[in-house]
C-alpha cells in the first residue's frame, strides 16, 4: 500500500500541514501559508462543511451534497458521527442519542456501536471510524483542491473532555481517511491559539483567557493562561452532549406536541416529517439571534396537513433554560478547577455558533461583569485556525513566525491505579502539562503476594468502576513477604503526543514491567483499520468513477444540444447538402434518445457515442469549439446551470 | 547546552562522604531551585517567570535535542512543586534535612517522604 500511494503521490513537494475542526454538526480545514492562515472554502465555496455522509442507490456524498438531501434520503444519511465515536453502544448518551437520529444504529463486535445503510440497494454496515474517516477524507480533498498538492499530515481537534478511547478513535479515523495525524489537540486549546496570535502584538504579560466554545454538538469551557508566547491550559470543563442540536432538538419536541394538539397526530415515527421540522428549527433558531419573533411554516408536514406556528425568542430561552443553566454551572466549575476566581479572567473568548445567541452572550456578559466578551475571531473557524497554526509548528513550516510560541497541553482526566476495592489513586491529577514524568510508592496487600496487577484508569471518580479502563500488567517474582511490606515504585510517563506509558519496578528486586497505553478495547485492531482503509479508498474509487461517468453524460449531452441549436442556424447549414444537414439531424436526434434510455452507463459507452455524433457533425463544428464538455463563457448550451459557471455541476440522482 | 544541564541535574549523584544514612532506592534527592535556576527566596513571580522561558525553549515539539521531553518533564515538576505553597514548604524541609553542613552539599540518599504514604495494590 505504501508503494501505492507513493506512486499516487504527483508532486515532490509535500503539501503544508492542515488543521482540521472535526466537527459534530459542521468541520472546517485550515492551513498555514504565506505567513498567514488560510480557511479553505469547500467545492461549494462554504468555509465549513457539514459533517454528513449521504448513502444512495447511485453513490456516496459527503458534506453539503449529503446535507442537502437529507429529507429525501433520512435514514442512509448519517451525521453526529462525533457523539458516537469510541463510545460502546450501551453507553447511556449513544442510547439517547440514537432514539433521535433517523438512521439505525446497532450494537456491532465488542459492543461497538455500528451504523446501518442502504448503499447501492444492499445493507452495509460501518463503524464510526469509517463515518468520521469519510468526513476527514472530504476535508482532505478541500485542503488539496486548494493546494494543488496530495495533503498527508494534518491536527485533528476533539472537545477536551474526550476520554482516550474517543480520541485513539479518532485518530484511527485519520489513517482511514489516508491522513498522518501529527497530533490530536484540544478544540478550547486551538481556538485560544488563534486568538492569542490574534492579539499577541497588544498583549504584555499574563493574561488569563477563558473560552467558551458552545457548537453545534459539544460544549467546552477552558482557562488558558498566554504568556510571552506560552499557552498552558489551566482547566477544562465541559459536557460532550450539550450544543446548538439540543436546542434544536427541544424545539422539535415542543412543536412535535403542538402539532398533536393542533390535529391529534403523533410525528414522532416519521423520520422525514422530523426532518423537515429540525430543519425548519434550526432555520429558526438562527433567526431568534437577531429578531425576536419568527414563523415556522412546512407545507404538508405530515398527512398533507400544512403546520404553521410561530415562536418567539422569549419562548426559545424559556424552552432551553435548563441548557443554559447548565453552560454557566460548568463556567463556574472551570473557575474552581482552575483555583480560580473569575475577577482574575481577563478576556472571554466566544467560539461555536450557538455563542451567538443572545441569551447566552447575556448570562456570559453577567457572570463577568465589566469585560468584554471577544467576537473577534469567526466562531465557526476559530478552532481550525489554531489547528492550521499547530499543524505549522509541528511540522516546521513558518519557523520564524512561531520562534516564540509553544502549546503547553495538559491531561484532560485524571490517571490513576487501582488499589484494592475498587479505589483510584491517582498518580497524574488532571490538568497536568505534558510531557510529564511522575511517580508514587505502592505496597503489596496480600500475604505471601508474589503477583502483582497494575491496572490503569483514567477518569475523577474515586472508584475504578465509574472510570475507564485503560490497561493493565503483571508483575511477578516477588518474594514471599506480609503484606505491605514489599514496595513499588509506578511511573507514569507522557510524552508530547500523549502516550501514556505506565512502569513498574519492585524495589527490592529490581524486577520491573510496564505498558504503553494504546487502549485497546472497543478499539479497531490494525488489521480492521487496513481493511477500512482499502474500504475507504475503494468507495473514492467508485465515487471518482462515478463522476468521471456524469461528467462524460455531461459531455455528451450538452455537445448534442450544443450540434442541435448549431444545425438550426441557418447561416452555418446554407452550404450544406440536405441529406448531410438531415443525416446530421438524425444523429442528433438519436444521440439524444440514446441518452434518455441511458442513465448511467459505462465512461467508454459515453466516448463511444460522442465520437461516432463527432464525426457526423463535422462539418458543422465550429472552430472555436475545442473539445467536448468544454462550456465557452459566451454560450451555454443549456442554460440551466447559470448559476455555476464552473465544472458541470453533479446533481444527485435519486 | 541547556538540556544536558537540566538533566545532569538530577542524573548526577551528589557525593558526599558525611551522609551514610540508609541505602534507599529511592529516586535521587533533585533540587528544583536548581533545575529552575532561581533562588531559595525566590518569589512566585520569579519562579513561574523562569519556568516559562524554560519550558518555552524546552518542550519537545520546539527542542529536537533527544532529552528535551527528559529535561521538560524535570521542569515542570520542579514548578508543579515550587508553585505550590504547601508543596513548597515539605520540599523546603526535605531539602534542608539532604543538606550537609560539613560539605554545603545536597546529598541524594532522602529517606521516603513522610507525605506520601505508599499504596496497597491489589
Amino acid at each position: 500500500m505504501a508503494e501505492k500511494r507513493k506512486r499516487e503521490a504527483p508532486a515532490p513537494a509535500p503539501a503544508p500541514a492542515v488543521g482540521i475542526d472535526l466537527g459534530t454538526t459542521y468541520s472546517c480545514v485550515g492551513v498555514w501559508q504565506h505567513g498567514r492562515v488560510e480557511i479553505i472554502a469547500n467545492d461549494q465555496g462554504n468555509r465549513t462543511t457539514p459533517s454528513f455522509v449521504a448513502f444512495t442507490n447511485t453513490g456516496r456524498f459527503i458534506g453539503d451534497a449529503a446535507k442537502n438531501q437529507v429529507d429525501m434520503n433520512p435514514t442512509n444519511t448519517v451525521f453526529g458521527a462525533k457523539r458516537l465515536i469510541g463510545r460502546k453502544y450501551i453507553d447511556p448518551s449513544v442510547q439517547s442519542d440514537i432514539k433521535h437520529w433517523p438512521f439505525k444504529v446497532i450494537p456491532g463486535l465488542g459492543n461497538k456501536p455500528m451504523i446501518v445503510v442502504t448503499y447501492k440497494g444492499e445493507e452495509k454496515l460501518f463503524a464510526t471510524e469509517e463515518i468520521s474517516a469519510m468526513v476527514l477524507a472530504k476535508m482532505k480533498e478541500t485542503a488539496e483542491a486548494y493546494l494543488g498538492s496530495t495533503v498527508k499530515d494534518a491536527v485533528v481537534t476533539v472537545p477536551a473532555y474526550f476520554n482516550d478511547s474517543q480520541r485513539q478513535a479518532t485518530k484511527d479515523a485519520g489513517v482511514i481517511a489516508g491522513l498522518n495525524v501529527l497530533r490530536i489537540i484540544n478544540e478550547p486549546t486551538a481556538a485560544s491559539i488563534a486568538y492569542g496570535l490574534d492579539t499577541k502584538s497588544e498583549s504584555t504579560g499574563e493574561k488569563n483567557v477563558f473560552i467558551f466554545d458552545l457548537g453545534g454538538g459539544t460544549f467546552d469551557v477552558s482557562i488558558l493562561t498566554i504568556e510571552e508566547g506560552i499557552f498552558e491550559v489551566k482547566a477544562t470543563a465541559g459536557d460532550t452532549h450539550l450544543g446548538g442540536e439540543d436546542f434544536d432538538n427541544t424545539m422539535v419536541n415542543h412543536f412535535v406536541q403542538e402539532f398533536r394538539r393542533k390535529n391529534n397526530m403523533d410525528i414522532s415515527g416519521n423520520p422525514r416529517a422530523l426532518w423537515r421540522l429540525k430543519t425548519a428549527c434550526e432555520r429558526a433558531k438562527r433567526i431568534l439571534s437577531f429578531s425576536t419573533k419568527t414563523e415556522i411554516e412546512i407545507d404538508s408536514l405530515f398527512q398533507g396537513i400544512d403546520f404553521y406556528s410561530t415562536i418567539s425568542r422569549a419562548k426559545f430561552e424559556e424552552l432551553n433554560k435548563d441548557f443554559f443553566t447548565k453552560c454557566m454551572e460548568l463556567v463556574q466549575k472551570c473557575l474552581n478547577d482552575a483555583k480560580m476566581d473569575k475577577s482574575s479572567i481577563n478576556d472571554v473568548v466566544l467560539v461555536g455558533g450557538s455563542t451567538r445567541i443572545p441569551k447566552v452572550q447575556q448570562l456570559l456578559q453577567d457572570f463577568f461583569p465589566g469585560k468584554d466578551l471577544c467576537k473577534s475571531i469567526n466562531p465557526d473557524e476559530a478552532v481550525a485556525y489554531g489547528a492550521a497554526v499547530q499543524a505549522a509548528v509541528l511540522s516546521g513550516g513558518g519557523q520564524e513566525k512561531f520562534q516564540d510560541f509553544v502549546l503547553v497541553d495538559i491531561t484532560p482526566l485524571s490517571l490513576s491505579i487501582e488499589l484494592v476495592g475498587e479505589v483510584a489513586s491517582v498518580v497524574v491529577p488532571k490538568n497536568t502539562s505534558i510531557p510529564t514524568k511522575l511517580g508514587k510508592v505502592f505496597v503489596t496487600s496480600k500475604d505471601n503476594q508474589t503477583v502483582v496487577r497494575f491496572t490503569v484508569f483514567e477518569g475523577e471518580s474515586a472508584s475504578t468502576k465509574d472510570n475507564n479502563l485503560l490497561g493493565s500488567f503483571n508483575l511477578s517474582g516477588i518474594p514471599p513477604a506480609p503484606k505491605g511490606v514489599e514496595m513499588f515504585d509506578v511511573y507514569f510517563d507522557i510524552d508530547a503526543n500523549g502516550i501514556l506509558n505506565v512502569s513498574a519496578v519492585h524495589k527490592t528486586t529490581g524486577q520491573k514491567n510496564h505498558i504503553i497505553i494504546t487502549n485497546d478495547r472497543g478499539r479497531l485492531s490494525k488489521e480492521e483499520i487496513e481493511k477500512m482503509v482499502l474500504a475507504a479508498e475503494k468507495y473514492k474509487f467508485e465515487e471518482e468513477m462515478y463522476k468521471k461517468k456524469v461528467e462524460a453524460k455531461n459531455a455528451l449531452e450538452i455537445f448534442a444540444y450544443r450540434m442541435k441549436i448549431t444545425i438550426m442556424n441557418e447561416k452555418i447549414t446554407a452550404k450544406l447538402p440536405p441529406a448531410d444537414k438531415k443525416k446530421i439531424e438524425n444523429a442528433i436526434e438519436l444521440a439524444i434518445q440514446w441518452l434518455d434510455g441511458h442513465q448511467l452507463v459505462e465512461v467508454d459507452e459515453f466516448e463511444d457515442q460522442m465520437e461516432e455524433l463527432k464525426r457526423i457533425c463535422k462539418p458543422i463544428i465550429p472552430k472555436s469549439y475545442k473539445g467536448a464538455g468544454v462550456i465557452n463563457d459566451d454560450a451555454l448550451p443549456l442554460g440551466r446551470s447559470s448559476s455555476s459557471r464552473a465544472a458541470p455541476k453533479i446533481e444527485i440522482v435519486d | 547546552h541547556l538540556v544536558t544541564e537540566i538533566c545532569n541535574i538530577s542524573d548526577r549523584a551528589v557525593t558526599c562522604a558525611h551522609q551514610h544514612h540508609f541505602r534507599s532506592t529511592n529516586p535521587p534527592f533533585v533540587d528544583w531551585y536548581l533545575v529552575l535556576k532561581v533562588d531559595e527566596n525566590a518569589g512566585p513571580d520569579i519562579i513561574r517567570k523562569h519556568y516559562l522561558r524554560l519550558a518555552l525553549q524546552l518542550h519537545p515539539d520546539k527542542n529536537k535535542h533527544p532529552k528535551a521531553d527528559t529535561a521538560f518533564k524535570l521542569v515542570s515538576e520542579a514548578y508543579a512543586c515550587l508553585s505550590d505553597d504547601a508543596r513548597r514548604t515539605a520540599f523546603n524541609l526535605e531539602r534542608h534535612r539532604n543538606f550537609c553542613f560539613k560539605c554545603s552539599n545536597i546529598s541524594d540518599d532522602s529517606p521516603i517522604p513522610s507525605n506520601t504514604k505508599p499504596k496497597r495494590i491489589p
